[in-house]
């Protein structure tokens, strides 16, 4: 296999070899986006829990004005029979004068009608509501599943990388070495982020002794996956050179 | 307005993280990009997507209250 040239790697995963202050601006961006990664979740759960919490409540405050003017419309139709009622014992009883218990009757059925449309009304609205609370509550399930998921896939990878960072420089490595092995951190710890981090030793070729990504299954990222082994081969194979800092000489290979 | 503060906590969140990972100085383009598409995007679309049901549950709400105040 022909191994690239060390910058060429470095450009390959578009980090040219690092400064000192570099790994340390790093550092500070993996450290902020952390914490942004973190308030973000807590900003989203106290949404989720407020827009639960709203939704149940509108809900609520239809059904209940649903039953209201049930009882209502019920009364209505008690008062409407009432008044019909009084005006067929009117007429049974041949009397002069029913106009008043017609009136009567007319008016009760107006304000039966009125019931029926207003509970017609309140009926549509809890059914809305009640469908906006069931498709919002799915949403939520999901949202909060994939906030929880991801925002904890994030922090662990800035976690580890915050820490990796900290680790460098290694005693026994070249200069250009630890800008790759900085820069190849970085890409190494995105690839593999949400994974078992624990192999990952103290000496100079263990930062890079990584599994194959288990999550990941994209081109892209198998593609970068076997440029960090390569990378790994590479630190390994400099690793046991007693000159240190010919990293390019052994990079450009055959 | 039902849902308003949510929806408002919502927006800010994108945007407060939005700008926090718009100013990841000293991380390469394709760093950036690996992140974003791999860590952050998930976040901010899952926080999308909550932000539309949202606006959607509060106008399914504004004609649940309009219906209740129409008499």
């Amino acid at each position: 296999m022909i191994w690239p040239a060390a910058s060429t790697i470095s450009a390959a995963y578009g980090c040219d070899p690092v400064s000192d202050d570099l790994v340390k601006a790093e550092a500070h961006a993996v450290r902020a986006l952390r914490h942004a990664v973190g308030r973000y979740a807590e900003q989203i759960r106290e949404a989720v829990v407020g827009a639960r919490r709203e939704v149940t409540a509108a809900d609520r405050r239809a059904h209940e004005a649903a039953e209201h003017r049930r009882s209502e419309f019920q009364r209505r139709e008690q008062e409407l029979k009432a008044a019909q009622a009084a005006l067929a014992q009117c007429l049974r009883a041949s009397g002069p004068d029913c106009d008043g218990l017609r009136q009567q009757v007319s008016a009760a059925a107006q304000r039966h009608a009125e019931a029926r449309q207003s509970l017609d009304r309140a009926r549509k609205a809890a059914q809305t509501t009640a469908a906006a609370q069931s498709d919002l509550v799915k949403v939520l399930q999901a949202v909060e599943a994939t906030i929880g998921e991801h925002s904890s896939i994030a922090s662990s990878a800035l976690a580890s990388l915050d820490a990796k960072l900290a680790e460098l420089p290694h005693p026994g490595i070249g200069h250009t070495l630890q800008g790759i092995a900085a820069g190849a951190l970085v890409g190494a710890e995105i690839a593999i982020a949400g994974m078992d981090l624990s192999r990952i030793g103290g000496d100079a070729a263990a930062p890079f002794n990584v599994n194959p990504p288990v999550r990941d299954h994209s081109i892209s990222q198998a593609a970068e996956h076997q440029a960090v082994q390569e990378l790994f081969y590479l630190a390994e194979k400099n690793a046991e050179d007693p000159s240190p800092g010919d990293t390019r000489g052994r990079a450009e290979g055959p | 307005m039902t849902l308003d503060d949510p929806i408002r906590q919502v927006e800010t969140a994108r945007a407060e993280l939005a700008k926090v990972a718009g100013s990841t100085h000293g991380w390469s383009d394709r760093q950036r990009q690996t992140f974003d598409g791999q860590r952050l995007k998930p976040l901010d679309e899952a926080g999308a997507r909550l932000s539309a049901a949202l606006q959607k549950a509060r106008e399914q709400c504004a004609q649940a209250e309009r219906l209740l105040s129409s008499r």
